[in-house]
């Protein structure tokens, strides 16, 4: 009798953590949540980079980025002088560059780096973590925060692995860490700076690291983001780079 | 034989004419011969610079992958059957796998670009044996059997203040979106030859790009050595019926028309020289038997007159002038000769701006001496061709009552 109550207790026990549990959301909502924030399916954003280089000096870039569904977006840049003009398209698995003194687009590897800084060109113009990565949640060790462990699910993954922070009252990411195959640690990301943007809450800033080059980081700041508006398809045309 | 006799008998008459002479020929040929021994030199260093330490001879690609956007993409199997194949071709030596690739490398703090071929060095150290030389002085070239290893450019190195033993991070994409990371010891440096090719060089060994890449059996390029340097055509056309379809062949000419032109050239440099030279020293001969058929004009009357042939004269002076040639030419060549063995013994040393001292070695084949020695003499004859004609064809009477 005595060992059936413990038993029940133990029981009792065990499950009332997995009734907390039942309240959070799925990995892939969260997943949902991030590629949401960070990259709602049709937006029109200015943004202004400043890359800081290992000899200290730092270049900014700005530009209006527009997207429109889940895979096309393009990006126009103002500044500085030498990029001015310059122009990027990615439809699909596929992204070029303009370049205005060539009057010709150049084909870009997701995995080059954007402009020269520390952001990637997929962390920029692919951001689509559902389509790209399973995603598990595991023990973040701090109450606040959600952890998400992802794992690449296609070859066009920029990266392998990405373990990515979300604050849990928000669902705002927070930080992130992204893995090469071997395990080694390429850079980490920092959100921060949450704001409304007509309406649509996210982080202004974020600062990626160099994690294997310390001295080089790049801070993406978001100066304006209008959404749902409508976007001609024409603009995601190859021909229509440079116009 | 008595002709051959009076002919240098003739030759000692104006000693100082005939020194004159025979040291024009003298360094006519000298000069040839050095510049010969040097142009092989050049030839061989851009051979060894280009084909015996870089590109191989020739070179097995997947059909599209020069020029391709993503060439990675384009691998082959890093396959042993598919390496006999090749290896059955006639000439054919031996065949090396290689991958070429190009990412970051970083020391923790700095990062620049690297371009890196990596190697089978068991193989490759056979296709193209100069590889095995040219590390930094005090520096190992990879050895077989030994993984996680790798030359870097001696400028980027330093840039990246990393000396031997120092553990330098490498960063690339393989066909795939994804970039990996992984630890690479500094083994050694590559030597400066070229400043912006050192400052991005980097040798690693094959099953480590394969991992980093994630290109687990899989190649980029087959280079295959060629024992004999002029069948690289046969040996191209060759593999091209045998690979078929799926496959590239190249040979370093088409890869590098650059350094087949500058070698082409030194051979038409040389080639207009030597032409120059010949005619000068061929001038100096036609005058000087000019000189001696005017100066013996009653000479050759009274030979004439007491019933000497005329083919006789044309004979003698024809002896006379190849008796000059032939033995200053020999001379000429073997003084050349010792002066080129000399210099490819020692080497001549010369530095790039910013580089490491590269030394080129003069060096000729004995075949080529004999080949200046009969240009030579058969020049001198052709030479004075005219004169004896000239000699032959006086009149005895108007000779014997010239001036």
């Amino acid at each position: 009798m005595l060992r059936r109550t413990l038993c029940l207790l133990l029981l009792g026990l065990l499950a009332f953590p997995s009734v907390t549990f039942a309240a959070d959301p799925t990995p892939e909502e969260l997943l949902k949540r991030y590629d949401h924030v960070m990259s709602p399916r049709t937006f029109d954003g200015l943004m202004i980079m400043v890359a800081h280089r290992q000899d200290d000096t730092t270049r900014t870039y700005k530009f209006r980025a527009l997207k429109s569904q889940d895979d096309k977006i393009r990006t126009w840049f103002f500044e500085p002088a030498s990029a001015k003009g310059q122009e990027m398209l990615r439809v699909g698995d596929n992204m070029w560059v303009y370049m205005p003194n060539l009057k010709r687009a150049l084909r870009l590897a997701s995995r080059e780096s954007f402009q020269g800084g520390d952001f990637n060109n997929a962390d920029v113009l692919r951001v689509n973590y559902v389509a790209d990565y399973n995603a598990k949640l595991i023990p973040s060790g701090d109450d606040k925060l959600w952890l998400l462990d992802l794992s690449a699910k296609t070859k066009e993954a920029a990266y392998d692995r990405i373990k990515l922070w979300l604050y849990k009252d928000k669902q705002q990411p927070a930080k992130a860490e992204y893995y090469a195959a071997s395990g080694k640690l390429l850079r980490s990301a920092v959100f921060e700076d949450v704001k409304n943007f007509h309406g649509h809450e996210r982080p202004a800033k974020i600062t990626m690291r160099n994690e294997l080059a310390s001295k080089r980081f790049s801070e993406m700041t978001m100066l304006d983001l209008k959404l749902d508006m409508d976007v001609p398809a024409q603009k995601f045309v190859l021909d229509d780079l440079g116009r | 034989m008595r002709l051959l006799f009076l002919a240098l008998r003739n030759l000692t008459r104006n000693k100082r004419r005939t020194l004159l002479t025979a040291f024009a020929v003298l360094f006519g040929t000298m000069a040839i011969v050095l510049l010969h021994g040097f142009v092989n030199g050049f030839v061989q260093n851009n051979i060894e610079a280009i084909v015996l330490s870089k590109l191989g001879a020739v070179q097995v690609f997947r059909k599209g992958y020069l020029g391709s956007d993503d060439p990675l993409k384009k691998h082959m199997p890093h396959d042993s059957s598919l390496m006999e194949k090749i290896k059955q071709t006639p000439f054919v030596t031996e065949v090396a796998p290689r991958i070429s690739f190009d990412g970051m490398v970083s020391n923790g703090s700095e990062s620049t670009m690297f371009v890196a071929t990596a190697i089978d060095p068991e193989r490759e150290y056979v296709v193209c044996p100069e590889r095995k030389k040219r590390v930094s002085p005090g520096s190992k070239p990879l050895a077989p059997h030994q993984t996680g290893k790798a030359l870097f450019g001696k400028t980027m190195a330093e840039s990246l203040k990393a000396g031997i033993g120092t553990t330098l991070v490498l960063q690339a994409a393989g066909p795939h979106a994804s970039t990996n990371a992984i630890d690479v010891e500094v083994a050694g440096f590559l030597p400066i030859l070229n400043v912006a090719e050192s400052k991005r060089l980097v040798t690693t060994q094959l099953d480590f790009a394969q991992e980093l890449l994630r290109m687990k059996g899989q190649v980029t390029e087959y280079v295959v050595g060629v024992s004999d340097l002029t069948k690289i055509h046969v040996v191209a056309s060759h593999l091209r019926t045998a690979l078929g379809q799926e496959f590239q062949v190249t040979t370093w000419e088409e890869l590098d028309p650059a350094t087949r032109a500058r070698v082409t050239s030194l051979d038409y440099i040389f080639v207009f020289i030597a032409g120059v030279l010949f005619l000068l020293v061929a001038t100096g001969i036609v005058n000087t038997m000019m000189m001696s058929v005017y100066e013996r004009v009653r000479e050759i009357g009274t030979m004439l007159a007491v019933g000497v042939r005329r083919w006789q004269v044309t004979v003698l002076f024809l002896l006379e002038a190849m008796s000059l040639g032939l033995l200053s030419s020999i001379v000429g060549a073997s003084l050349g000769y010792l002066f080129v063995s000399y210099l490819g013994q020692r080497g001549i040393a010369m530095r790039p701006p910013g580089g490491d001292v590269i030394y080129t070695y003069p060096h000729l084949h004995v075949s080529f001496l004999f080949v200046v020695v009969g240009f030579a003499t058969i020049g001198a004859i052709v030479s004075a061709l005219y004169p004896a004609y000239k000699a032959s064809r006086l009149s005895p009477t108007d000779a014997l009552r010239a001036t």
